[in-house]
């Protein structure tokens, strides 16, 4: 799972650094994700994932981390 | 291109009107923008695709939806989904009058949803569709909208049924009526040819994908449009390749048909009444031309029927003069100019929104660049509009400007000596205003920035920028001694010290940048009387946040109308 988000940060998250580079638990909004840039991320997860993260995750602490994403993702698709 | 209003007298909508150069046209089409802060984004976009397609020997018109735009009403006011769709319809109308063999429709983002839902049942009226980047469904519109929001402003949906966006809020009953648009509603043949553009990497949606399967639908990937609506308006960019591609395909459609001459002058109306009064009178919009390099605006005042219009508003009532804010066009951040010439109008103002060179629908100066936040023409733009509005007395009128519009206010505002100033959020540091993009020779200089030059060229000097906002204002007395060639509070000091009234409202940020270390000279200047200075905590820079925003519109409309809005004595 973490090599698919990873994927998807690198394609869509518009960040000026190699995504590489970012930890598990960094800050993507600090390491340069724009709010655009995040939705992006939030629709290609979707198509990934085939599931729709529900209105209430809808927020900034929902993308703010790659562990975050991941457990976002395990909660949803229950893998 | 020419601008004009259409639809019904009591609720025109408004629209431009682009043709090839020798008056004919082989083919009409109509441009059904998006919504929101994407129409923001796009609205240079879709007027540089009309000046395309007016190249390629197409009529084509661009128009606002009913409560968006210069068309009347607000954005929410009831029934919006339907407003919209009836917008479309009577647009159509307009273009099939045109009396052209073959009519194409463009809709970019949203708009290819409503175009869908409008055209989507029933025999093919159109004959040539693109569907530009189309949201699969209202639904997934709003969705990404206030995701964005929620993201940008780091908080949660309000949780009532409304939806916030950048800009705009979507009332219950209007999320409740754009939820259903879909692309897949709808089983006819959408029109005679349909062209889908897509984002590449994209899957889309299912359903719309098997919608669009129609035996004459071509689908395309598209590239640049993450650069054209996923980026703050300043930054977007026109996806040339993509508009190439829409040119070239609507003007295949063409090809064969006759080139039928259209008088422009006979489409449209050149005044619209957007409202009445109480006591009778209309309030009425008009474009105007301003200045030698014939900048756009569109005038608001207060008309009774049967009385002469005079030079200023009624009853020599200053004219309101609301200048862009960064690229935003003249109808101002969240339609904001719009509704306050309105308003102010009925008050007795004369209000007249317009594009400063380079933005909107105004030309450029020779060499200037497009879109720009900061030009060196801009204060000569704004001096040369007060002149040309009002050639006896300039002075009699009041600027208001949002971030580089309050800059660009400030200059002028002396040098005509103007009745008063409202900036809000002013940058009144940091910036190198004196350049224009990267285009030599861009005209007279501009007012500097506030930094000494050596400030910016330091190590670290990002850093330093970043971190001075956090810094106490005994701090801020020392650097605006060292490194500040004029700070904030002194480059508002010589307008208040020419004569002019002087309202601020700003942010928490943007109050500390004007108040750092200046405390005395902005206590000198309350005395005054002629200065003001609000500090709303949390407003949000580009006044899209809105309940912020609606308290900046109360302070605001309560200075103007109370500061300005008793007649000056005769004589």
């Amino acid at each position: 799972m973490d090599e698919k988000i990873r994927s998807i940060l690198a394609e869509h998250g518009r960040f000026p650094v190699d995504v590489a580079t970012i930890g598990d638990d960094e800050d993507l909004f600090a390491a340069g994700m724009t709010s655009h840039a995040s939705v992006n991320v939030m629709l290609a997860l979707e198509e990934e994932f085939d599931m729709e993260f529900p209105e209430s995750m809808l927020n900034k602490s929902t993308f703010e981390s790659v562990t975050a994403i991941r457990t976002a993702l395990a909660g949803l698709t229950g893998s | 291109m020419r601008p004009l209003w259409f639809g019904p007298q009591d609720r025109p909508l408004f629209g431009w009107l682009h043709l090839p150069e020798s008056g004919e046209a082989s083919g009409a089409v109509l441009l059904c923008p998006t919504i929101g802060i994407e129409a923001v984004n796009a609205r240079y976009a879709y007027m540089y695709l009309a000046g395309r397609l007016a190249d390629a020997g197409l009529a084509c018109f661009r128009f606002d939806y009913d409560g968006t735009g210069d068309s009347a009403g607000q954005q929410n006011d009831p029934d919006r989904v339907q407003a919209w769709l009836n917008s479309i319809q009577l647009a159509m109308e307009l273009v099939g009058g045109l009396g052209t063999d073959r009519i194409g429709v463009v809709g970019l983002r949203m708009g290819a949803t409503l175009v869908a839902e409008s055209f989507g049942s029933g025999p093919a009226v159109v004959d040539d569709l693109v569907l530009w980047d189309p949201c699969a469904s209202g639904r997934s519109f709003l969705r990404e909208q206030s995701a964005l929001w929620a993201f940008a402003l780091g908080r949660e949906a309000a949780g009532d049924g409304s939806v916030e966006t950048p800009g705009l809020v979507y009332e219950k009953d209007t999320v409740a009526d754009m939820s259903p648009l879909a692309i897949a509603n709808g089983n006819g043949p959408l029109a005679a040819r349909v062209l889908v553009l897509t984002r590449t990497g994209r899957n889309g949606d299912r359903r719309a994908n098997e919608r669009l399967a129609l035996p004459h639908a071509e689908r395309t990937s598209i590239v640049g449009q993450e650069e054209l609506v996923d980026v703050l308006p300043d930054a977007a960019k026109i996806p040339e390749t993509t508009v190439t591609t829409i040119v070239e395909w609507l003007a295949s459609g063409a090809e064969s048909g006759h080139a039928v001459a259209i008088d422009a002058d006979a489409v449209g109306r050149s005044t619209a009444v957007v409202g009445q009064t109480a006591d009778g009178a209309i309030i009425e919009e008009r474009a105007v031309s301003l200045g030698p390099l014939g900048l756009f605006g569109i005038a608001t005042s207060r008309v009774r029927p049967g009385v002469t219009a005079r030079e200023s508003g009624a009853d020599d009532l200053p004219t309101i003069f609301f200048l862009n804010a960064g690229v935003i066009d003249h109808v101002g951040p969240a339609g904001l100019w719009v509704r306050l010439g309105r308003r102010w109008a009925e008050a007795g103002f004369r209000a007249i929104r317009f594009d400063l060179s380079g933005n909107g629908d105004s030309p450029v100066h020779p060499g200037q660049s497009r879109r720009v936040i900061f030009s060196s023409h801009h204060e000569q733009d704004v001096v040369a509009v007060l002149r040309a509005v009002s050639p006896r007395n300039p002075s009699n009128a009041v600027l208001v400007g949002l971030c580089s519009g309050g800059i660009n206010a400030l200059a002028p505002a002396i040098e005509i000596k103007v009745r008063g100033v409202c900036v809000l959020n002013p940058i009144l540091t940091f910036k190198d205003l004196n350049h224009d993009g990267d285009e030599p020779d861009q005209g007279p200089a501009q007012t500097k920035g506030g930094m000494k030059g050596w400030v910016g060229k330091m190590p670290g000097y990002t850093l330093i920028n970043r971190i001075s906002k956090r810094l106490p204002s005994s701090a801020w007395w020392i650097i605006n001694r060292i490194a500040v060639e004029i700070t904030p509070a002194r480059k508002l000091a010589r307008v208040v010290d020419a004569g002019v009234d002087v309202l601020v409202i700003a942010g928490t940020d943007e109050g500390r940048w004007i108040r750092g270390g200046e405390t005395r000279t902005l206590r000198r200047l309350e005395q005054t009387g002629r200065f003001r200075m609000e500090v709303i905590p949390g407003l949000e820079h580009t006044l899209f946040e809105h309940s912020t925003r609606e308290v900046a519109v109360r302070i605001l409309s309560d200075h103007v109308v109370g500061r300005f809005g008793t007649p000056t004595a005769p004589g």
